[in-house]
């Protein structure tokens, strides 16, 4: 199997501020970022050859076709796709792909979603949902779903597995919910930029326990783009494009609902995509070699049991680093630089793009108030699914 | 000799004080507590519950008849017992009936299962009497009825009580009633029930059962006699000869209230757990007429006594709020959340998955022998393809491996409980954890299934699983 | 456990700040905590605060609460101020689960709260 590592640049990106975007719609904030994006690129729209757009709910069932109309787009191939709340990472992949395969020169990916139209408060349909986990589709057989619900039993297994109180462990999650915010208020496209503290986080109301209020992300709307090119031809766009070193999907087959074997205590989907992403960017040692990260923070355990699945910590110790202060923006490897989904809210089918938006921003020096000195390799986790049955991308970019 | 061969009861785990409804209105107040269910469940989950009881340990391919008795059966056109015989897993060819209208339904069942043993070659007969009845907010029936199912399994041979006589009238009254348009039950004033109704009916009915039978209140070691309160039990009693103290059993209307078409079979299920070989019972019940039946007790009974059902039942409880009762039979307009509105069902889907969703089978890989659910045509540890047999959880007791306590999924009755139950013997299914005390759920937990109603659109109602503490 | 034998662990200490009527906003809703009192349980004085919180922005679904906080028995009260000048008490966090019982019922009664959070 051929690696896609420095096969394909990034020399163009864009992307919206996030948040309730009451006087844009779909299409105005698809136009906002990839306009960005071609002019980062320096390229006329007419050059694109082949787009991908991700979204999960919006402008169904036909957002392929209407994309064209949107962007005018040169009678060039568009195809919509959906990969649950990875999906914009796997536009992302099919066009570096694309590009990889020799198949087009410059290729055009984005992300994007519309939640707020919808007149609810959350997403827009449970019944999407509701028939993933459904014993039979079209059944409707089963528990009642929430995210929510279902990550915080993660927390409960992990506090128990290694025993953590309910106390100690949920000021441990406090501490990263702590750092996000904190990152999140030097992003000037963030949602929700505020500082807040261990303190307020623990004295929120339960959610799902023992998941608070401060725990758990919000609904937003926004929208990623980004143009993919031949290596060979990236310094044409950039004295310093950013290189696509490893782009995995992992998808798993829903063990943790059916296999007590699994104990979720960990995201199996992760564990394998982050290794087949480090064997195919050369990665030995991601914590030492890994510089900075993007990762799924939908609810406070995630981040944290990512930090384990993709080794950056030891199994069962997330503690000692989130304490050390590892992950913070001064630490040695910081996490959530832009604030993360906590920040961003998390708009289904741009989220994937927003993580990459913002590593490929720090490699370009971009990231003003939050900018990491000598940032190298980057990696974007994004989560698709729930603990039990994910879909996990893990894409590693670098100078 | 024909009988009853096996008795299974369920009584709902929520209790709700009557004071508290007597608070609420500031109503007159009246003692005890009634037997509540859960927001997730209806005639047929209980039916089905009691089934399961009344069917442990018994083999299901002998059962060739099953008749659902309730006044309250979830359709008005749909059967209740083909949807039950699914849910047990019971033979396609059993003869499903359900019987509906009255009070009696239940005990009229039974003569109508003893006319089909008696008549050969039927096999066993499983009539099973589940009740869930709506009095108006602040009203005596309210006050009364509780919810709850009890079963008997009908056969010809060795039974635990066998059933030596049996009398019935019919009789037209508007007494209690209540037109399929209406979903509360109504009746006529009180003096008339009491007087020209119960009072009258069942005195005259049990006496020329004695006649026939050849019987009086000395042969019997226990009277059965289901009455909506002990105040109607207490007349009748007296007035038939009995000693109150030491024939008539406890009505149960202080601790569940009354069952409706449930309560006769109820009572006698809990006479049958308190009694030793060679007890004669009279077994009467009312509505719309009167069934009077004779049984005595054999040895056999001592072999199903074990199971304690009754008791178990009624021990195991948890007391709800008014405010809870009011919510979970839809009784006050919620503003609903605001949530996108719930699809239906499809027919289609729902038939094909009726013995993996109704039945709960899942598989068990004929190669690695690994316990899946729901069925995996491609196994989760081997891979192989189409190497399975069916493999029923339904009956398998399992462990709460994490979950938790989720204030944001919409529930009657929140917060929604959720966890990872693993399986003693095998096997993992994610579920709603009902019927629990939130404080006392752990990783660990011991857990059993029980049978719930899940979401009603478009006039489906869509039925799975849940797990529940043990009981 | 028992409170008995709760009580021969060295109980962790944790400070509280009284920090009331001010909303906290988070990208999935917000809380405000607006009264605080003081109950006796088992002859110890515990704090607890009473406030309100919406979820009108979480990814999934709304919800809304009259709820409390309990940050443990009263150490020392109000012993130091915050760099806002906001009191802070000394707290030790209840972990006996009979204990936790006994004042969630206590505070339903008399706060009428859906739901106690316990440090």
């Amino acid at each position: 199997m051929q690696s896609i590592k420095d096969k394909v640049a990034i020399v163009g990106m864009g992307c919206t501020k996030f948040g309730e975007n009451w006087g844009m719609s779909f299409d105005d904030m698809v136009i906002d970022a990839v306009y960005e994006a071609y002019e980062d690129a320096g390229i006329p729209p007419a050059d694109v050859q082949a787009v991908w757009i991700g979204s999960y709910w919006s402008n169904l069932p036909a957002p392929s076709q209407p994309l064209s109309t949107t962007l005018k787009l040169d009678y060039k191939p568009v195809t919509r796709l959906e990969n649950m709340c990875a999906t914009a990472s796997d536009a992302f992949r099919n066009a570096a792909y694309a590009v990889a395969s020799g198949a087009c020169d410059i290729a055009l990916a984005i992300g994007a979603e519309k939640l707020k139209d919808s007149g609810y408060s959350g997403l827009p349909t449970d019944d999407i949902a509701m028939g993933l986990v459904s014993t039979a589709p079209n059944t409707f057989r089963s528990r009642n779903f929430t995210a929510p619900g279902h990550f915080a039993m993660m927390a409960t297994s992990y506090f128990n597995k290694y025993g953590l109180t309910p106390e100690e462990g949920r000021t441990l999650l406090a501490k990263i919910m702590v750092k996000n915010h904190h990152n999140g208020t030097m992003s000037p496209k963030a949602h929700f930029r505020r500082e807040i503290t261990v303190e307020q986080v623990l004295k929120a109301p339960v959610i799902a326990w023992p998941l608070g209020l401060l725990d758990c992300c919000g609904v937003s709307d926004g929208a990623a783009a980004a143009i993919l090119v031949r290596k060979d031809m990236a310094k044409n766009f950039k004295p310093d494009p950013v290189y696509v070193k490893a782009m995995q999907i992992a998808v798993g087959p829903s063990e943790g609902y059916m296999n007590p074997k699994h104990d979720w205590t960990g995201v199996k989907e992760t564990y394998r995509a982050g290794q087949a992403a480090y064997a195919e960017a050369g990665v030995n040692d991601p914590r030492k070699e890994i510089t900075m990260a993007e990762v799924h923070d939908c609810f406070s355990i995630t981040e944290a049991i990512v930090y384990e699945d993709l080794q950056f910590s030891p199994r069962g110790r997330f503690k000692d680093d989130v304490e050390a202060g590892t992950f913070e923006l001064t630490g040695e490897l910081p996490i959530n630089i832009d604030g993360g989904l906590k920040c961003f809210g998390h708009p289904i089918g741009a989220t994937g793009l927003r993580m990459i938006y913002e590593l490929y921003n720090q490699i370009l020096g971009r990231a003003g108030q939050r900018q990491l000195k000598n940032p190298g390799l980057g990696l974007a986790h994004n989560l698709g699914g729930t603990p039990g049955g994910a879909t996990i991308s893990v894409t590693i970019v670098g100078p | 000799m024909v009988g009853i061969k096996s008795y299974g009861v369920y009584v709902p785990f929520h209790r709700l004080d009557r004071t508290e409804i007597a608070k609420f209105w500031s109503g007159y107040r009246v003692p005890g507590e009634k037997a509540v269910a859960n927001f997730d469940e209806d005639s047929v989950t209980m039916g089905v519950e009691a089934c399961r009881d009344c069917l442990l340990g018994f083999d299901i391919n002998a059962v060739r008849g099953l008749c659902f008795t309730s006044t309250t059966s979830p359709y008005a056109e749909k059967q209740s017992a083909a949807l039950i015989a699914t849910t047990l897993d019971l033979s396609r060819t059993t003869r499903t009936i359900d019987v509906s209208g009255s009070l009696r339904s239940g005990t009229s069942a039974v003569r109508v299962a003893l006319d089909a043993v008696n008549g050969g070659g039927s096999g066993d007969f499983l009539v099973c009497s589940s009740d869930l009845r709506l009095g108006l907010p602040n009203g005596s029936k309210e006050m009364e009825f509780g919810d709850g199912a009890a079963a008997f399994l009908i056969g010809d041979s060795d039974p635990i009580a066998s059933i030596d006589n049996a009398y019935t009238v019919n009789n037209e009254l508007y007494d209690v009633y209540r037109p399929v348009t209406d979903q509360f039950v109504r009746s006529w004033e009180d003096r008339f029930v009491r007087e020209i109704g119960f009072m009258k009916v069942v005195p005259e009915t049990v006496r020329s059962a004695f006649k026939e039978f050849g019987m009086g209140p000395e042969d019997f070691t226990r009277a059965v006699i289901s009455a909506p309160n002990p105040s109607y039990l207490g007349g009748v009693a007296g007035k038939l000869g009995f000693d109150p103290k030491s024939q008539a059993i406890d009505p149960l209307w202080g601790l569940v209230g009354n069952l409706g078409a449930a309560h006769p079979m109820v009572l006698l299920a809990a006479a049958l757990e308190q009694s030793k070989p060679g007890d004669r019972i009279l077994w009467v019940s009312y509505g719309d007429g009167c069934d009077v039946y004779a049984l005595t007790v054999t040895e056999n009974i001592l072999s199903v006594q074990g199971k304690r059902s009754v008791e178990r039942m009624l021990n195991s409880k948890s007391s709800t709020s008014y405010q809870k009762y009011l919510r979970w039979r839809d009784l006050v307009s919620f503003e609903p959340p605001n949530r996108p509105r719930e699809e239906p069902a499809s027919a289609v889907a729902l038939h094909r998955d009726r013995k993996c969703g109704l039945a709960l089978f899942g598989s068990k890989c004929t190669e690695c022998g690994t316990v899946q659910y729901p069925v995996q045509r491609v196994c989760m540890e081997c891979r192989s393809k189409d190497k399975f047999d069916y493999y029923p959880f339904a009956d398998k007791k399992g462990k709460i491996a994490t979950f938790s306590h989720d204030s944001l999924a919409v529930s009657p009755d929140p917060p929604t409980t959720l966890a990872a139950v693993d399986f003693e013997e095998g096997g993992r299914i994610m579920m709603d954890v009902t019927d629990r005390d939130v404080s006392k759920i752990e990783v660990g937990t011991p857990v059993e299934m029980t049978f719930r109603r899940f979401r009603q659109t478009g006039g489906i109602t869509v039925y799975w699983w849940k797990s529940r503490p043990v009981r | 456990m028992t409170e008995d034998e709760s009580m021969k662990v060295v109980q962790p200490r944790r400070d509280y700040l009284h920090e009331l009527n001010t909303e906290v906003r988070s990208i999935s809703g917000g809380y405000n905590l607006e009264e605080e009192g003081r109950i006796e349980i088992r002859e110890r004085e515990v704090l607890y605060a009473v406030g309100n919180a919406i979820v009108d922005s979480a990814c999934c679904g709304a919800y809304g609460c009259h709820f409390a906080v309990v940050p443990g028995y009263v150490l020392k009260w109000k012993y130091k101020r915050s760099a806002d000048g906001v009191f802070i008490s000394a707290v030790e966090p209840i972990t006996d689960h009979l204990v936790k019982k006994q004042i969630e019922n206590t505070l339903q009664d008399l706060e009428g709260v859906t739901q106690v959070v316990f440090w």
